[in-house]
């Protein structure tokens, strides 16, 4: 699944670590969501989408919607 | 990154792939331990297998992404045993020492091939599901790692 998370990431200037360490996942984790590879888990989703206070739907793309 | 107190450390949290990379080399080095009856660090070993086999089912504390790669290393575990299972039943079938075999090959002559003897060693099939699990395990780990740019 596509998603946003290396952006947002980004803008603030977060390594994977630090995000991985305000997810509490491990940093292969975050590595394995951003490029695609792992889908995170409702929960985890949850979680990065009020870390950045924005939409699960507005950070990850199942290329389901118009 | 503001002081959070009860954070756990990245070590803390990464703790549980350690464990079954750890258990991955014990149980690789297991098999010719066991096949060639080495018996000196054979318990050392042989405990550190089983604890990385541990860490892929007590995940409480892990992240999901762990428990997806265990969730494949327990697939492959899985189909391996489907096949050993689906050749035992062939072996089974086909030996005339088996009630069924006996039947099937029409012979009044019960004379057994010994293909069962093959799977009475449960240790050494234990043995090498615990490599299959790793190997599932680590096929998926290297495979996320392709064309990806992680941090160190």
């Amino acid at each position: 699944m596509k998603n946003r998370l290396k952006v947002l990431r980004a803008e603030r200037d977060w390594s994977q670590a630090e995000l991985a360490g305000r997810l509490d996942v491990s940093r292969q984790a975050v590595n394995a969501i951003e490029t695609g590879k792992h889908d995170p888990s409702l929960p985890l989703a949850f979680r990065i989408a009020r870390l950045f206070d924005m939409r699960i739907e507005d950070i990850f793309d199942d290329g389901e919607s118009a | 990154m503001p002081y959070r107190p009860y954070t756990s450390s990245e070590s803390q949290r990464s703790y549980a792939y350690k464990y079954v990379w750890f258990g991955a080399a014990c149980s690789v080095a297991l098999l010719p331990l066991y096949l060639f009856g080495v018996r000196g660090p054979y318990g050392l070993i042989f405990g550190g297998a089983v604890g990385g086999l541990l860490a892929s089912t007590l995940t409480g504390r892990a992240d999901d992404y762990f428990r997806s790669l265990c969730a494949n290393g327990h697939r492959w575990v899985v189909f391996a045993l489907s096949l050993y299972m689906f050749a035992g039943f062939t072996l089974y079938l086909f030996d005339v020492a088996t009630p069924s075999g006996h039947d099937l090959s029409g012979s009044s002559e019960a004379a057994s091939v010994g293909g069962m003897a093959l799977f009475f060693d449960g240790h050494l099939v234990g043995i090498i599901l615990t490599i299959v699990y790793h190997a599932g395990y680590g096929y998926q780990w290297l495979r996320d790692r392709v064309g990806s740019d992680e941090e160190t």
